[in-house]
C-alpha cells in the first residue's frame, strides 16, 4: 500500500487491532502526517467504541419448542422423497428444472433497453419525433419521453412485462429498463398499466408517490399540479412515499398529493362523501364528522383495508373508534389483542392485514400473474 | 485472542459468547453457569454437535441453538429496532431453516457462515415483508427516532448509554445496520459478512466505516463516557 494513499478503508480493522504489524505501522505512520485521515480515524474510533458496547439481548425462552417442532416437520416433508428416492427424484426434477427454466429465460432474457410505442390515435411525440402517416410505431428508451395531445394516444410495451395505455394530454419519461427493475415517471395524464411480472419489478414515479406493481393491472391519472389517483383493477399495488405507504388491492383507488404521499385506500364505489371525508383525513385538518362519515360507510370487505390503513393515520379515541368498527367488520386473528393494535405493534397489524388477504389478495390476480408469482417464489427467493 | 495470521481480535468484548476459534461451544463469556445442553452435553465441539445433529440426535441440536440464539436474537432485535415479537420470529425461522439442512455441514466454519447468512437474508427478508405488507408510517415500538436531546454528562448509567447506541443503531440504514450487528455479536471476518450479504469484502469495510462515522456524529456527547 503506497504511503500517502489515504487509508478509510482500514480505518475500522485498524481501530479494532485486526491489521497485520507492518499494515497497521503504515497506517500510524500515515495518520500522523495527514491530518484529513486523523479526522476520521477520531470518529472511527468512537463509532468502534460505541459499537463494541451494543448489548447482547437474551432471547426469550419457549422458543425451542416452536423450532424443534418447525425443524421436525421441514425435515418429514422430505422424508418421503428420501425414502422413494430415485422415483421422487425425477418427479421433483423435472417440473423443478422446467420452472427454473421458465424463470431463468425470464432472468436471462434481458428487457430491452428500449419500449416499443405504437400510435393509437393522433400524432404522439416519442423521443422528440412526432409520430403519424407512414409512422405508427417508434422506440424510446432511457431518458425519452413519450407525450400524447388532446387528439393523440398510444400504447407503450413494457419492456417483455406488459403494456402501458397512454391516454391524450398524457407525459411519460422511461426512467430505466433494467433486468430488476423497469421504471416509467408519469409526469401528468392517465395510464392504463396491465402488467405480469414478478413483484416490484415495474414501478411508475409520480409527484406524489411511487406506484409499485405487486402483479396487478391499474390506472393512474396525474394532473397538472401533480395530485394523483391510483384505481387498480387487478391484483394489487404499493404506493410509497418518505415512509408512508398505501397498499391498493384490486376494486379500490388511493389518492396521493406532492408532499404528503399516498392516501388511504378506498373502494371504487365509495360515495363522493366518503372519498371527501378520507381527503380531510389524509390531507387536511380533518373535521369530527370525517371520520364519522367514513365509519359509517366502513360495511363491504374491502372497506376493512381501508379501516386498516386508517389505524396508524388516527390518534386517541378516534384510533380506538377505527378498531372498534374494523373489528367488528374483520375479527382480528388470534393473539392480535386490541392493546397490541392500537399500539400499531408491526406483528400484530401484519398479521392483521393477512388475515384479511382472502378478500383481495391473490384471487384477484389473473391465472397467468399467479403462475408468474408462484415461479418467482419458487426458483428465485430463497 | 490472535488468528492464525496473529492479528490481535482485540475488541472481543466480555459479552460476546467464545468464538469459533475455540471450538468450543460449551463456555460462555457471559460468565452465566448455564444449564444448556451445550454444558449438560461436556464441552462437545461443534463439529461433534454437527456430527450428531446428523444422527439426528436432539439434545444436540437443543445444544447448538443453546449456543448461538442469543447472538441471533440481538442480531435480530437491534435490526428491527427492539421489536421484540419480529425478532422472536426470525430467530425460530432461521433455527428451523437451520436444522432442517443441518447435515449439509461438516464443519463448524461452513455452519457458522451458513448460520449468519441466513440470519442476515432472514431479517432483510422479514422487512421487506413488513414494509410491502405494512404502512410505513405504523412505527410503534420502532426506537428509530433518535435522541438529540442527550444530555452531556459522561457519568451516564450504564443502561442509558446502552438505550442510546441502540438508538442510534437502529437508526443506521438497513445495509450498514445489518454489517454491524454481524460484526459486533458474531465478530465474523469481513469475508464471511461479505458472505452472508452478498457483496464484496470491500463493501463491507466501508459499510462499516460509515456507520462507525455515523454512530460518532449522532453520539458525539458520549465521547468522554465511552473513550
Amino acid at each position: 500500500m503506497p504511503i500517502d494513499a489515504h487509508v478509510a478503508p482500514d480505518l475500522t480493522a485498524y481501530c479494532r487491532g485486526e491489521l497485520g504489524a507492518e499494515h497497521a505501522q503504515r497506517v500510524a505512520a500515515h495518520l500522523l502526517a495527514c491530518p484529513r485521515c486523523r479526522r476520521d480515524y477520531e470518529e472511527v474510533r468512537l463509532g468502534v467504541a460505541l459499537a463494541s458496547r451494543l448489548p447482547l439481548e437474551r432471547a426469550p425462552d419457549g422458543l425451542w419448542e416452536g423450532i424443534a417442532a418447525g425443524a421436525a416437520r421441514e425435515r418429514a416433508g422430505e422424508a418421503p422423497a428420501r425414502a422413494a428416492r430415485r422415483g421422487m427424484r425425477w418427479r421433483v426434477a423435472v417440473p423443478a428444472l422446467l420452472a427454473a427454466c421458465a424463470v431463468g429465460a425470464f432472468l436471462l432474457a434481458a428487457p430491452p433497453r428500449t419500449w416499443t410505442v405504437a400510435r393509437v390515435t393522433g400524432a404522439p411525440v416519442a423521443a422528440g419525433v412526432r409520430m403519424g402517416g407512414a409512422r405508427s410505431t417508434a422506440r424510446i428508451g432511457e431518458g425519452d419521453w413519450l407525450r400524447t395531445d388532446a387528439s393523440s394516444s398510444a400504447r407503450l410495451a413494457v419492456g417483455r412485462i406488459g403494456t402501458a395505455s397512454i391516454e391524450p394530454n398524457t407525459a411519460v419519461r422511461l426512467v430505466r429498463s433494467r433486468f430488476n427493475e423497469q421504471r416509467l415517471a408519469l409526469a401528468h395524464g392517465t395510464i392504463h398499466a396491465v402488467v405480469t411480472a414478478p413483484p416490484r419489478l415495474f414501478t411508475v414515479e409520480t409527484p406524489a408517490a411511487l406506484a409499485v406493481d405487486l402483479g396487478c393491472a391499474y390506472t393512474l391519472e396525474v394532473d397538472s399540479v401533480g395530485t394523483s389517483v391510483l384505481r387498480v383493477t387487478s391484483g394489487w399495488v404499493s404506493l410509497e412515499r418518505e415512509g408512508r405507504e398505501s397498499i391498493v388491492a384490486a376494486g379500490m383507488l388511493a389518492e396521493m398529493r406532492p408532499g404528503r404521499g399516498p392516501g388511504t385506500p378506498v373502494r371504487m364505489d365509495a360515495r363522493d362523501a366518503v372519498r371527501r371525508a378520507l381527503r380531510e383525513i389524509d390531507f387536511m385538518h380533518a373535521s369530527p364528522a370525517a371520520l364519522d362519515t367514513l365509519l359509517a360507510a366502513a360495511t363491504e370487505p374491502l372497506d376493512a383495508l381501508t379501516l386498516w390503513h386508517l389505524l396508524p393515520r388516527v390518534e386517541g379515541a378516534e384510533r380506538e373508534r377505527v378498531y372498534a368498527r374494523l373489528a367488528a367488520l374483520a375479527p382480528p386473528p388470534e393473539g392480535v389483542t386490541q392493546a397490541r393494535a392500537l399500539a400499531l405493534e408491526r406483528r400484530a397489524l401484519r398479521r392483521w392485514r393477512e388475515s384479511l388477504s382472502p378478500m383481495w389478495g391473490e384471487e384477484a390476480m389473473s391465472p397467468l400473474q399467479r403462475l408468474a408469482r408462484r415461479v418467482w417464489d419458487l426458483v428465485v427467493a430463497d | 485472542m490472535r488468528d492464525p495470521e496473529g492479528r490481535n481480535r482485540g475488541q472481543a468484548a466480555s459479552h460476546l459468547l467464545s468464538t469459533p476459534e475455540t471450538g468450543d461451544v460449551g463456555r460462555h463469556a457471559l460468565g452465566r453457569a448455564s444449564e444448556t445442553a451445550a454444558v449438560t452435553a461436556g464441552r462437545a465441539t461443534t463439529g461433534d454437535l454437527l456430527a450428531a445433529c446428523r444422527r439426528g440426535d436432539p439434545d444436540a441440536m437443543r445444544a447448538l441453538y443453546e449456543a448461538h440464539k442469543d447472538r441471533v436474537y440481538s442480531v435480530a432485535i437491534h435490526y428491527f429496532q427492539g421489536d421484540a415479537a419480529t425478532a422472536a420470529d426470525v430467530t425460530q425461522q432461521v433455527f428451523i431453516k437451520v436444522f432442517a439442512r443441518v447435515e449439509q455441514f461438516r464443519h463448524e466454519a461452513e455452519f457458522s457462515t451458513w448460520l449468519y447468512r441466513v440470519t442476515a437474508n432472514a431479517c432483510i427478508d422479514e422487512q421487506r415483508r413488513s414494509r410491502k405488507l405494512l404502512p410505513l408510517d405504523a412505527v410503534a415500538g420502532s426506537e428509530a427516532a433518535l435522541s438529540t436531546e442527550a444530555g452531556h454528562d459522561a457519568g451516564l448509567l450504564r443502561d442509558e448509554l446502552s438505550e442510546e447506541i441502540k438508538r442510534a443503531v437502529a437508526s443506521l440504514s438497513p445495509k450498514l445496520r445489518i454489517a454491524v450487528l454481524l460484526r459486533y455479536f458474531d465478530d465474523r471476518p469481513y469475508e464471511e459478512i461479505a458472505a452472508a450479504l452478498g457483496c464484496s469484502t470491500g463493501t463491507v469495510a466501508s459499510r462499516l466505516n460509515r456507520a462507525h462515522r455515523a454512530l460518532a456524529q449522532r453520539l458525539a456527547h458520549l465521547r468522554d463516557a465511552v473513550l
